[in-house]
Protein backbone atom coordinates (compact mmCIF):
# COMPACT_ATOMS: atom_id res chain seq x y z
CA UNK A 1 0.00 0.00 0.00
CA UNK A 2 2.93 2.32 0.81
CA UNK A 3 4.84 1.84 -2.06
CA UNK A 4 1.73 2.19 -4.28
CA UNK A 5 0.88 5.16 -2.75
CA UNK A 6 4.78 6.55 -3.16
CA UNK A 7 4.61 5.64 -6.48
CA UNK A 8 1.37 7.21 -7.60
CA UNK A 9 2.51 10.69 -5.34
CA UNK A 10 5.98 10.51 -7.53
CA UNK A 11 3.97 10.08 -10.79
CA UNK A 12 1.51 12.49 -9.43
CA UNK A 13 3.98 15.46 -9.42
CA UNK A 14 4.43 14.98 -12.95
CA UNK A 15 0.92 15.41 -13.79
CA UNK A 16 0.63 18.32 -11.60
CA UNK A 17 3.38 20.45 -13.31
CA UNK A 18 2.12 19.42 -16.67
CA UNK A 19 -1.42 20.66 -15.75
CA UNK A 20 -0.41 23.59 -14.57
CA UNK A 21 2.64 24.30 -16.74
CA UNK A 22 0.60 23.98 -19.97
CA UNK A 23 -2.41 26.26 -17.50
CA UNK A 24 0.18 29.39 -17.14
CA UNK A 25 0.86 28.97 -21.00
CA UNK A 26 -2.31 29.26 -22.04
CA UNK A 27 -2.97 32.08 -19.69
CA UNK A 28 0.03 33.80 -20.73
CA UNK A 29 -0.60 33.55 -24.57
CA UNK A 30 -4.37 34.95 -23.21
CA UNK A 31 -2.59 38.23 -21.37
CA UNK A 32 -0.24 38.36 -24.14
CA UNK A 33 -2.50 38.88 -27.20
CA UNK A 34 -4.88 41.01 -25.01
CA UNK A 35 -1.54 43.27 -24.33
CA UNK A 36 -0.81 43.47 -27.90
CA UNK A 37 -3.87 44.11 -29.45
CA UNK A 38 -4.75 46.71 -26.86
CA UNK A 39 -0.82 48.25 -27.82
CA UNK A 40 -2.05 47.84 -31.27
CA UNK A 41 -5.17 50.08 -30.69
CA UNK A 42 -3.24 52.71 -29.24
CA UNK A 43 -0.44 53.02 -31.61
CA UNK A 44 -2.15 53.17 -34.92
CA UNK A 45 -6.34 53.37 -33.75
CA UNK A 46 -8.46 50.78 -34.32
CA UNK A 47 -9.15 51.12 -38.14
CA UNK A 48 -5.40 49.75 -39.12
CA UNK A 49 -5.65 46.87 -36.23
CA UNK A 50 -6.90 44.41 -39.28
CA UNK A 51 -4.88 40.84 -37.81
CA UNK A 52 -7.10 40.34 -35.03
CA UNK A 53 -10.46 39.27 -35.01
CA UNK A 54 -13.62 41.26 -35.26
CA UNK A 55 -15.10 41.35 -31.33
CA UNK A 56 -15.01 45.10 -30.44
CA UNK A 57 -13.18 43.58 -27.69
CA UNK A 58 -10.16 42.59 -29.54
CA UNK A 59 -8.93 40.11 -27.14
CA UNK A 60 -8.01 36.10 -26.67
CA UNK A 61 -11.83 34.88 -25.47
CA UNK A 62 -11.36 32.55 -22.23
CA UNK A 63 -12.40 29.37 -24.49
CA UNK A 64 -14.04 26.07 -22.79
CA UNK A 65 -10.69 24.51 -23.34
CA UNK A 66 -8.49 27.32 -21.24
CA UNK A 67 -11.62 26.65 -18.76
CA UNK A 68 -10.99 22.68 -18.66
CA UNK A 69 -7.29 23.22 -18.05
CA UNK A 70 -8.06 25.47 -15.23
CA UNK A 71 -10.35 22.92 -13.72
CA UNK A 72 -8.46 20.03 -14.11
CA UNK A 73 -5.30 21.83 -12.49
CA UNK A 74 -7.13 22.50 -9.67
CA UNK A 75 -8.89 18.59 -9.47
CA UNK A 76 -5.43 17.27 -9.81
CA UNK A 77 -3.45 18.98 -7.28
CA UNK A 78 -6.55 18.26 -4.66
CA UNK A 79 -5.65 14.49 -5.73
CA UNK A 80 -2.01 15.11 -5.51
CA UNK A 81 -2.35 16.61 -2.32
CA UNK A 82 -4.82 13.48 -0.61
CA UNK A 83 -1.99 11.12 -1.70
CA UNK A 84 0.32 12.94 -0.10
CA UNK A 85 -1.84 13.36 3.09
CA UNK A 86 -1.96 9.96 2.92
CA UNK A 87 1.24 9.11 2.41
CA UNK A 88 2.14 11.51 5.78
CA UNK A 89 0.64 9.43 7.97
CA UNK A 90 1.98 6.45 6.95
CA UNK A 91 5.62 7.17 5.98
CA UNK A 92 8.80 6.25 8.42
CA UNK A 93 10.02 9.28 7.26
CA UNK A 94 8.02 11.70 8.94
CA UNK A 95 7.59 9.72 12.19
CA UNK A 96 11.26 8.81 13.19
CA UNK A 97 14.36 11.41 13.10
CA UNK A 98 17.15 11.03 11.30
CA UNK A 99 20.86 11.81 11.62
CA UNK A 100 22.20 14.65 9.86
CA UNK A 101 22.19 14.39 5.94
CA UNK A 102 25.69 16.13 4.73
CA UNK A 103 24.75 16.63 1.27
CA UNK A 104 21.65 18.65 2.33
CA UNK A 105 20.66 21.50 4.12
CA UNK A 106 18.37 19.30 6.35
CA UNK A 107 17.19 15.98 6.98
CA UNK A 108 14.52 13.72 5.03
CA UNK A 109 12.56 13.76 8.36
CA UNK A 110 12.41 17.42 8.53
CA UNK A 111 11.83 18.19 5.26
CA UNK A 112 8.89 15.90 4.62
CA UNK A 113 7.68 16.62 8.09
CA UNK A 114 7.27 20.39 7.90
CA UNK A 115 8.35 22.29 4.84
CA UNK A 116 7.38 19.72 2.07
CA UNK A 117 3.65 19.49 3.42
CA UNK A 118 3.87 23.56 4.38
CA UNK A 119 5.13 24.24 1.43
CA UNK A 120 2.23 22.24 -0.79
CA UNK A 121 -0.23 23.12 1.24
CA UNK A 122 0.05 26.64 0.75
CA UNK A 123 0.46 25.92 -3.49
CA UNK A 124 -2.42 23.81 -3.36
CA UNK A 125 -4.33 26.63 -0.89
CA UNK A 126 -2.99 29.05 -4.17
CA UNK A 127 -4.13 26.99 -6.92
CA UNK A 128 -7.35 26.95 -5.62
CA UNK A 129 -7.97 30.18 -4.87
CA UNK A 130 -6.27 31.27 -8.23
CA UNK A 131 -8.72 28.63 -10.16
CA UNK A 132 -11.89 30.22 -8.22
CA UNK A 133 -11.02 33.98 -8.47
CA UNK A 134 -10.58 32.92 -12.58
CA UNK A 135 -13.79 31.19 -12.71
CA UNK A 136 -15.49 34.16 -11.04
CA UNK A 137 -13.65 37.18 -13.10
CA UNK A 138 -16.21 38.67 -15.58
CA UNK A 139 -14.41 39.71 -18.40
CA UNK A 140 -12.04 36.78 -20.25
CA UNK A 141 -8.64 39.48 -19.87
CA UNK A 142 -9.13 38.93 -15.95
CA UNK A 143 -9.30 35.65 -16.09
CA UNK A 144 -6.35 35.30 -17.68
CA UNK A 145 -4.69 37.59 -15.79
CA UNK A 146 -5.50 35.78 -12.67
CA UNK A 147 -5.05 32.34 -13.92
CA UNK A 148 -1.33 33.49 -15.03
CA UNK A 149 -0.45 35.37 -11.53
CA UNK A 150 -1.50 32.75 -9.16
CA UNK A 151 -0.70 29.54 -10.99
CA UNK A 152 2.51 31.03 -11.77
CA UNK A 153 2.69 31.94 -7.96
CA UNK A 154 1.92 28.32 -6.84
CA UNK A 155 4.51 27.15 -9.68
CA UNK A 156 7.19 28.66 -7.99
CA UNK A 157 6.54 27.13 -4.70
CA UNK A 158 5.76 23.79 -5.80
CA UNK A 159 9.50 23.93 -7.65
CA UNK A 160 11.38 24.91 -4.11
CA UNK A 161 9.18 22.00 -2.35
CA UNK A 162 9.32 19.13 -5.12
CA UNK A 163 12.15 16.98 -3.79
CA UNK A 164 13.98 16.83 -7.31
CA UNK A 165 17.48 15.07 -7.51
CA UNK A 166 19.45 17.91 -7.50
CA UNK A 167 17.13 20.02 -4.28
CA UNK A 168 19.39 21.16 -2.14
CA UNK A 169 16.74 20.24 1.10
CA UNK A 170 15.86 16.77 -0.16
CA UNK A 171 16.68 14.43 -3.26
CA UNK A 172 14.31 11.83 -4.71
CA UNK A 173 14.31 10.38 -8.70
CA UNK A 174 12.67 11.99 -10.99
CA UNK A 175 10.71 8.77 -12.06
CA UNK A 176 9.98 6.17 -9.17
CA UNK A 177 9.54 2.70 -10.19
CA UNK A 178 7.69 -0.16 -7.75
CA UNK B 1 -32.57 16.35 -2.94
CA UNK B 2 -31.76 17.12 -6.71
CA UNK B 3 -30.10 20.05 -5.58
CA UNK B 4 -27.75 18.21 -3.56
CA UNK B 5 -26.36 17.13 -7.11
CA UNK B 6 -26.54 19.47 -9.26
CA UNK B 7 -25.70 22.91 -7.81
CA UNK B 8 -21.53 23.79 -6.60
CA UNK B 9 -23.10 24.25 -3.07
CA UNK B 10 -25.18 21.58 -3.31
CA UNK B 11 -22.50 19.28 -3.64
CA UNK B 12 -20.52 20.87 -0.95
CA UNK B 13 -23.56 20.22 1.49
CA UNK B 14 -23.44 16.54 0.75
CA UNK B 15 -19.81 16.88 0.96
CA UNK B 16 -20.64 18.30 4.49
CA UNK B 17 -23.20 15.65 5.08
CA UNK B 18 -20.62 12.57 4.26
CA UNK B 19 -17.89 14.33 6.28
CA UNK B 20 -20.43 14.54 9.24
CA UNK B 21 -21.20 10.61 8.96
CA UNK B 22 -17.66 10.12 8.98
CA UNK B 23 -16.83 12.31 12.18
CA UNK B 24 -19.73 10.80 13.96
CA UNK B 25 -19.07 7.11 13.08
CA UNK B 26 -15.27 8.21 13.87
CA UNK B 27 -16.17 9.86 17.22
CA UNK B 28 -18.74 7.45 18.70
CA UNK B 29 -18.33 4.23 17.21
CA UNK B 30 -14.57 3.94 16.18
CA UNK B 31 -12.98 5.74 19.00
CA UNK B 32 -15.03 4.17 21.69
CA UNK B 33 -14.24 0.56 20.00
CA UNK B 34 -10.30 1.20 20.12
CA UNK B 35 -10.05 2.02 23.79
CA UNK B 36 -13.36 0.06 25.12
CA UNK B 37 -12.73 -2.91 23.76
CA UNK B 38 -8.76 -2.31 22.27
CA UNK B 39 -10.24 -2.98 18.84
CA UNK B 40 -8.11 -0.07 16.84
CA UNK B 41 -9.76 -1.88 13.11
CA UNK B 42 -12.27 0.81 12.62
CA UNK B 43 -10.13 3.61 13.61
CA UNK B 44 -7.26 2.63 11.16
CA UNK B 45 -9.99 2.29 8.35
CA UNK B 46 -12.19 5.16 9.19
CA UNK B 47 -9.12 7.61 10.02
CA UNK B 48 -8.09 8.00 6.52
CA UNK B 49 -11.43 8.16 4.75
CA UNK B 50 -13.01 10.87 7.10
CA UNK B 51 -9.46 13.22 6.60
CA UNK B 52 -9.37 12.69 3.08
CA UNK B 53 -13.37 14.34 3.26
CA UNK B 54 -12.06 16.46 5.35
CA UNK B 55 -9.52 18.06 3.03
CA UNK B 56 -11.53 18.16 0.19
CA UNK B 57 -14.53 19.68 2.28
CA UNK B 58 -12.25 22.88 3.20
CA UNK B 59 -10.75 22.89 -0.14
CA UNK B 60 -14.19 23.02 -1.68
CA UNK B 61 -15.31 25.38 0.97
CA UNK B 62 -12.93 28.01 0.41
CA UNK B 63 -12.79 27.35 -3.84
CA UNK B 64 -16.80 28.21 -3.37
CA UNK B 65 -16.45 30.98 -1.19
CA UNK B 66 -14.24 32.66 -3.24
CA UNK B 67 -15.77 31.91 -5.98
CA UNK B 68 -19.03 33.62 -4.46
CA UNK B 69 -17.52 36.37 -2.92
CA UNK B 70 -18.55 35.25 0.55
CA UNK B 71 -16.87 37.54 3.47
CA UNK B 72 -14.96 35.28 5.06
CA UNK B 73 -15.13 37.17 8.33
CA UNK B 74 -18.96 36.70 7.67
CA UNK B 75 -19.53 33.11 6.03
CA UNK B 76 -16.37 31.23 5.17
CA UNK B 77 -14.97 30.95 8.84
CA UNK B 78 -18.55 29.07 9.85
CA UNK B 79 -18.42 26.43 7.04
CA UNK B 80 -14.68 25.68 8.05
CA UNK B 81 -15.53 25.77 11.70
CA UNK B 82 -18.63 23.49 11.51
CA UNK B 83 -16.47 20.81 10.10
CA UNK B 84 -14.66 19.84 12.69
CA UNK B 85 -17.93 20.33 15.33
CA UNK B 86 -20.13 16.85 15.15
CA UNK B 87 -23.58 17.54 13.69
CA UNK B 88 -22.23 20.99 12.67
CA UNK B 89 -21.93 20.25 8.88
CA UNK B 90 -25.43 19.05 8.96
CA UNK B 91 -26.46 22.12 10.31
CA UNK B 92 -24.73 24.57 8.32
CA UNK B 93 -25.71 22.69 5.07
CA UNK B 94 -29.20 23.60 5.98
CA UNK B 95 -28.00 27.22 7.10
CA UNK B 96 -25.91 27.38 3.16
CA UNK B 97 -29.10 27.15 1.04
CA UNK B 98 -30.87 29.90 2.74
Amino acid sequence: MYSILLFLHSLGRWLVLISLITSIAIAARGVRKTATTTGNRKAAGPSTATTTGSSPQRHRAFTPAANAWRHWTATIAHLQLLLGMLLYFQSPIVKYTLPNDPYHLVTEHVFFRYIHITLMFVAVIVITIGSAKARRATTDPAKYRIMLAWFAAALLILFIAIPWPFSPLAGRPFIRKF
Amino acid sequence: MKQLFSTRIGRLQLLGYLEGISLLLLLFVAVPLKYCANNAAMVHALGPVHGLLFLWYIFQTLSIGVEQRWRFQKTTWKILVACIIPFGTFYIGRQMRK
